[in-house]
């Protein structure tokens, strides 16, 4: 059936069953691929997209359950001034590697700032413990959002 | 526009590589004397400079987080020398005719490149020296470089003018070439950043798996929980009657534990209904010797081929025992570490083109 969605401030259909996770109507239904396929059962938080800026698992998210709520993706975060502060600190830092996990980074850390502008260290390890680097880039992460917040210099 | 030249680099160029003796890289240079890409020339498969003196220069290594889409660029851009911010990157094809080796895994490309990639860098300036002595009618020897420019005396030309002519002289040979004394390098020795930044934190499609063609099919593969299983029964029907799945079959497989093992492929039209049709099958794998491996056997085995006497020799040098005998102490340790899959969060995944009965993938 078909179901509107607004993404990225836009309104879209997408002719799709109602089971079918929101990761794979943006990916493979409306040709955004920037929100990644990475484990499917919400564990490792490439995913990671808003949902009325909260973040969420688009992965194990079904399309029927989304309604009005206002969607949020990689390809739209930078139009909010954190997350375009985020996605700044993130070159400024160079903190990808093969950079597979990072749009889901990105769009818990915007999350965690617009919440909390100015995060503690715990705020930031509780915030972004669901999203797993195999790269490791952790440390690098933990510093651009303190970049990103202005509580530190890159 | 851009990555259409690249995807066909022999049009214009030929570049054979290999092995030479005593292991290093040999190149050789042919360029074709066709027509050039609208505003930028192809000097070779690595190298392209606009009218406008912007450098378009080809990584061969597939990049997966090593930073190699930006070390490999360095090598030529250095011996080239040009600015680094003038340089775009670009992922080259894969094509092993034209770039040799082009693979990602052992660590070993920088090493393995750090003298070819610099001799293409090397060539492509020599061309360009040689174009503007010409030009000038002045000896190649009273010419220098400088970030992108060539010199001699008052004389100076960017890049970008003197490429159409460079690219239709024949190239020297890049053994013959000097290379950077490396404490002249400006690029190499320091740190640049990833090539892919403005890719991943926009979300721009970058991965194997963001790959689209038009029409294109999904498929999942269900593979057996132990190596090389053969699939005994399966009933397909179930998987065939999920919405969208086009086909669902068996893949008898062969033995090699590196190559198309046995399984299941179930086709459909997105990877949600593929995905939902392998979970409807009901497959009974056939016994396989490979299901009695495990991690403690494999750690019993080691140890005990480590108490037999050493079965090959990759190097000796002096006189071990003795020296350990008279040694005044000795520390022994044994070291192990389990056998694990590397497990990238980007699923494997491949996509293939099949038309006119040929595939690209």
């Amino acid at each position: 059936m078909a179901f509107t969605l607004s993404i990225n401030g836009e309104t879209k259909t997408a002719d799709v069953d109602g089971d079918t996770p929101l990761l794979w109507v943006l990916r493979d239904t409306l040709g955004l691929v920037g929100a990644k396929f990475g484990c499917g059962a919400a564990l490792c938080g490439a995913c990671t997209v808003h949902l009325d800026g909260a973040p969420t698992r688009a992965c194990v998210t079904p399309v029927e359950s989304v309604g009005k709520k206002k969607v949020t993706t990689i390809e739209g975060v930078g139009r909010s001034p954190v997350g375009a502060k985020v996605q700044e600190a993130w070159k400024a830092i160079d903190v990808p590697q093969c950079g597979y996990c990072q749009a889901g980074q990105i769009m818990s850390a915007t999350a965690l700032l617009t919440d909390k502008p100015k995060p503690t260290d715990e705020d930031i390890e509780a915030a972004m413990n669901g999203n797993l680097c195999r790269c490791a880039t952790y440390n690098r992460i933990k510093k651009a959002i303190k970049v990103a917040a202005g509580q530190e210099k890159a | 526009m851009d990555g259409e030249i690249l995807r066909d680099p022999t049009r214009r160029f030929v570049l054979q590589t290999g092995a030479a003796a005593g292991g290093g890289l040999m190149l050789s240079f042919t360029m074709a004397a066709e027509g050039q890409a609208a505003g930028a020339t192809q000097v070779n498969a690595y190298v392209r400079i606009g009218a406008d003196s912007k450098l378009t220069i080809a990584s061969k290594v597939p990049e997966v987080g090593q930073g190699i889409k930006t070390s490999l660029p360095m090598l030529i851009a250095e011996e080239l020398d040009v600015e680094w911010s003038a340089v775009t990157v670009e992922q080259a094809i894969a094509d092993t005719k034209v770039y040799g080796r082009q693979v990602a895994g052992g660590s070993m490309a920088t090493t393995l490149e750090y003298d070819g990639l610099r001799r293409v860098g090397a060539t492509v300036r020599a061309l360009l020296i040689q174009a503007a002595a010409a030009r000038w009618n002045v000896p190649v020897d009273s010419c220098s470089t400088d970030r992108g420019v060539v010199i001699a005396g008052n004389r100076r030309a960017a890049y970008g003018e003197l490429v159409e002519d460079a690219a239709k002289l024949t190239p020297p040979d890049p053994k013959t070439l000097t290379l950077k004394d490396p404490k002249a390098f400006r690029i190499i020795g320091q740190s640049h950043k990833s090539q892919n930044l403005d890719a991943i934190t926009t979300g721009k499609p970058l991965y194997g798996i963001d790959t689209r063609v038009p029409g294109m099919l999904f498929a999942t593969f269900a593979k057996a929980p132990v190596f090389g299983a053969k699939v005994a029964s399966v009933d397909l029907a179930p998987a065939k009657a999920v919405k969208g799945v086009k086909d669902a079959f068996v893949i008898e497989g062969g033995t090699n534990l590196n190559g198309l093992l046995p399984g299941v492929a179930v086709v459909a039209t997105s990877w949600w209904a593929a995905r939902k049709g392998r979970e409807a099958l009901e497959i009974k794998w056939a016994e396989h010797p490979t299901s009695a491996q495990s991690s403690a056997a494999f750690a019993a085995k080691a140890a005990e081929l480590a108490k037999a006497p050493p079965q090959r020799v990759d190097r000796a040098d002096g006189d071990v025992d003795a020296a350990l005998t008279s040694a005044a102490k000795t520390v022994s340790a044994a070291y192990s570490y389990p056998f694990i899959a590397h497990a990238p969060l980007e699923p494997q995944n491949c996509t293939a083109v099949v038309k006119d009965g040929k595939v690209e993938i």
